[in-house]
């Protein structure tokens, strides 16, 4: 396999909750262990509930936040410990999308600057050259060069968040982080927004990591999947495995709730409704994370972490169902 | 900065963001009232000397007292001068007066408090210690004592009212800079790629202004009451200089035999105090982000 474009290594992130007077200082781990490649031009989709820390996951990888351990490759160089100046000369390889189109923009800016900024800050563009390119980024994601003037305030959601992506592309990055760019959107914008996601990987070659709450959302774009829970990666494969054969039972209960009809799953099709919440990452459960809402749980589960297992047409699961070494494991392991 | 400045200039952004605020300050008519009110004001203190009926210094020991009349709209003082006049030419003292306290205020306020909202830590502990031993006095004693430190000057009275009124300033500065530097836009700037330095002045500056701009308009209608009241007690506008308070003051002593005396000055001090309150209600609402549009 050639270098991947990012490589994340055993990434940690604790957050440190200040106490008060009668509460301790308390740690939060957001992230746990977490690792994956993502290869030129490939979309890694990041699925998992809100707070098992897909966020976090993005703002360690665009380097908006301190990991507390681990590793981070772009392009083979190790961008981890990287400030400043050094920092800041990266930065136009990856770039962000956020979820709330209606925060993520500034808006004491127009458009023009909005789109143009990137290229300014880089000094990649000015003058007339500059809003050249700008009408040019507007028209790449569908707008009119007569938006150039407004206001964020005056778009919609969809028209804001392609204004976002334009401003994401303006530096021609190789890596585009989309955290929920999609999940505020209705149906049919979210769809347009993805068609446009779509073309610009064709035509500009760009890898995405792509997050979302929703398993749904992402089984068109993703070519690869990782499923999140409690600030882990419990599974990780191509995502025409991970769509068909689910092997965690966690990706199997997010794969239940997709109201996509999908007729190799809709034969055996039974909503897996999971009992309880998810836990407090302030005190995650002993053992498999998992074993408290898990349909499958073992007395192992609970006192054991179940190791990352090679799964039958590509990628892996962390669970005991798999692992052959521990009883039961061959009972799904086919 | 000087970065930031060519930014500014290239895409011709001040222009535009001055435009939308007109259109959406147009809504807002008591506020134009308001303002069309104060901008006549200023412009009749302005131009006191032609447009007033008569000397305001010039006295007429057979006319004193008078109620008001065609010859002397406002009626005469205890020396014979015309109150009409002698209110539009106090106009000047008091409308000056509540920009030098604003402005005082401004200066003192201002940059500590987006020091502290931008710098936090220990730089934000200091200074916010510092505020609150200021704000622990009692602000009549503490003007009082400024102004025997300083002497009777109004002036000095207004020192006194823009150190009181500075910590106001401070506060509403460093909330809005710690808000603003949260926001999801100020993390996507850095994101892209841009400095500390641009990002305060390109994104954290423009989105902190607004409410300042609300917070002056109402803290000129408060400077303006404490300088009616310093003056009242005969601690700012000194003879033969005369602010409104100053009017009502001297007033007060033949309220008995005159209440037109009072009367004039003081209705001009409530409807100009008003005005700024007013202007500043609309300035919030015109500045104010609008609503969300669905799609
Ligand atoms: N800045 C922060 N300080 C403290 N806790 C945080 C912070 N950001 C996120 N968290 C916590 O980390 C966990 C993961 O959050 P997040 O990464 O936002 O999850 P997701 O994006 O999957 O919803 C949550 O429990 C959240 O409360
Ligand atoms: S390890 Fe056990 S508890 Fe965890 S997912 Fe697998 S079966 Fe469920
Ligand atoms: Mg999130």
């Amino acid at each position: 396999m050639s270098t991947p474009l990012l490589s994340v290594r055993d990434l940690e992130v604790t957050f440190r909750l200040r106490g008060g007077l009668l509460r301790p200082t308390r740690l939060l781990r957001a992230v746990n262990g977490v690792s994956f490649d993502i290869a030129p031009g490939e979309t890694l989709a990041v699925v998992g509930e809100s707070g098992s820390g897909k966020s976090t996951i993005a703002r360690a990888v665009m380097r908006l936040l301190e990991p507390s351990s681990g590793r981070i490759h772009l392009d083979g160089d190790d961008v981890t410990a990287l400030k400043g100046e050094a920092l800041r000369r990266i930065r136009p390889k990856l770039q962000m999308v956020f979820q709330d189109p209606y925060s993520s923009l500034d808006p004491s800016m127009i458009i023009a600057d909005v789109v143009g900024e990137p290229l300014v800050v880089h000094g990649r563009a000015r003058g007339a050259d500059l809003e050249r390119r700008v009408q040019g980024l507007l028209e790449h994601v569908g707008l009119g060069r007569y938006h150039m003037n407004r206001y964020p305030y005056e778009f919609s959601g969809g028209q804001r968040q392609r204004i976002a992506i334009a401003r994401a592309i303006a530096l021609e990055p190789k890596l585009l982080v989309l955290d929920e760019a999609v999940s505020a959107l209705d149906v049919s914008t979210q769809n347009q927004i993805l068609n446009l996601l779509e073309d610009l990987r064709s035509e500009l070659g760009i890898a995405y990591l792509f997050i979302s709450h929703d398993l749904g959302v992402v089984e068109h774009i993703a070519d690869r999947v990782a499923v999140t829970y409690l600030g882990r990666i419990v599974e990780e494969g191509p995502a025409e495995r991970i769509f068909s054969a689910p092997a965690h039972p966690y990706t199997e209960a997010l794969l239940s709730a997709v109201p996509v009809p999908n007729p190799r799953i809709q034969r055996s099709r039974q909503r897996i409704v999971l009992p309880g919440d998810i836990p407090s990452p302030l005190a995650p459960p002993a053992g498999c994370p998992f074993h408290t809402r898990c349909p499958h749980v073992m007395d192992v589960c609970k006192t054991a972490m179940p190791a990352h297992t090679p799964i039958d047409g590509g990628g892996s699961a962390a669970c005991f169902l798999h692992d052959t070494g521990v009883a039961g494991g061959t009972r799904r392991a086919s | 900065m000087s970065e930031a400045a060519a930014g500014l200039e290239q895409l011709g952004a001040s222009e535009s963001a001055r435009r939308r605020f007109l259109r959406r300050f147009r809504k807002q008519r008591p506020a134009l009232y308001a303002l069309g009110f104060l901008v006549l004001l200023a412009l009749g203190a302005l131009f006191a000397p032609w447009v007033a009926p008569y000397d305001p210094l010039t006295q007429n020991l057979d006319r004193v007292l008078e109620s008001p009349s065609w010859d002397h709209w406002f009626g005469t003082d205890e020396l014979g001068r015309d109150v009409a006049s002698r209110t539009l030419f106090a106009a000047r003292i008091s409308l000056m007066a509540a920009f030098q306290a604003v402005l005082i205020a401004l200066v003192i306020g201002v940059p500590p408090g987006l020091l502290a909202g931008l710098a936090g830590g220990w730089v934000d502990n200091l200074i916010m210690r510092f505020t609150d031993a200021l704000m622990a006095f009692p602000p009549l004693i503490l003007a009082v004592a400024i102004v025997a430190a300083l002497g009777p000057s109004l002036t000095n009275a207004m020192i006194a009212v823009g150190i009181l009124l500075s910590p106001t300033f401070l506060r509403l500065m460093r909330g809005t800079a710690m808000a603003v530097a949260h926001e999801t836009y100020v993390e996507a700037a850095r994101s892209i790629g841009c400095s500390q330095g641009w990002i305060i002045v390109r994104h954290i500056l423009p989105n902190v202004i607004s409410p300042l701009f609300v917070q002056i308009s109402v803290f000129a209608g408060v400077a303006m009451l404490a300088e009616a009241g310093l003056s009242f007690l005969g601690l700012g506008a000194q003879p033969p200089d005369s602010s409104w308070g100053a009017m009502v003051g001297r007033g007060f002593r033949y309220i008995s035999l005159s209440p037109s005396l009072i009367v004039f000055p003081g209705l001009a001090i409530a409807v100009t105090v008003l005005a700024f309150y007013v202007l500043g209600d609309g300035l919030r609402d015109a500045l104010g982000r609008e609503v969300r549009r669905e799609d």
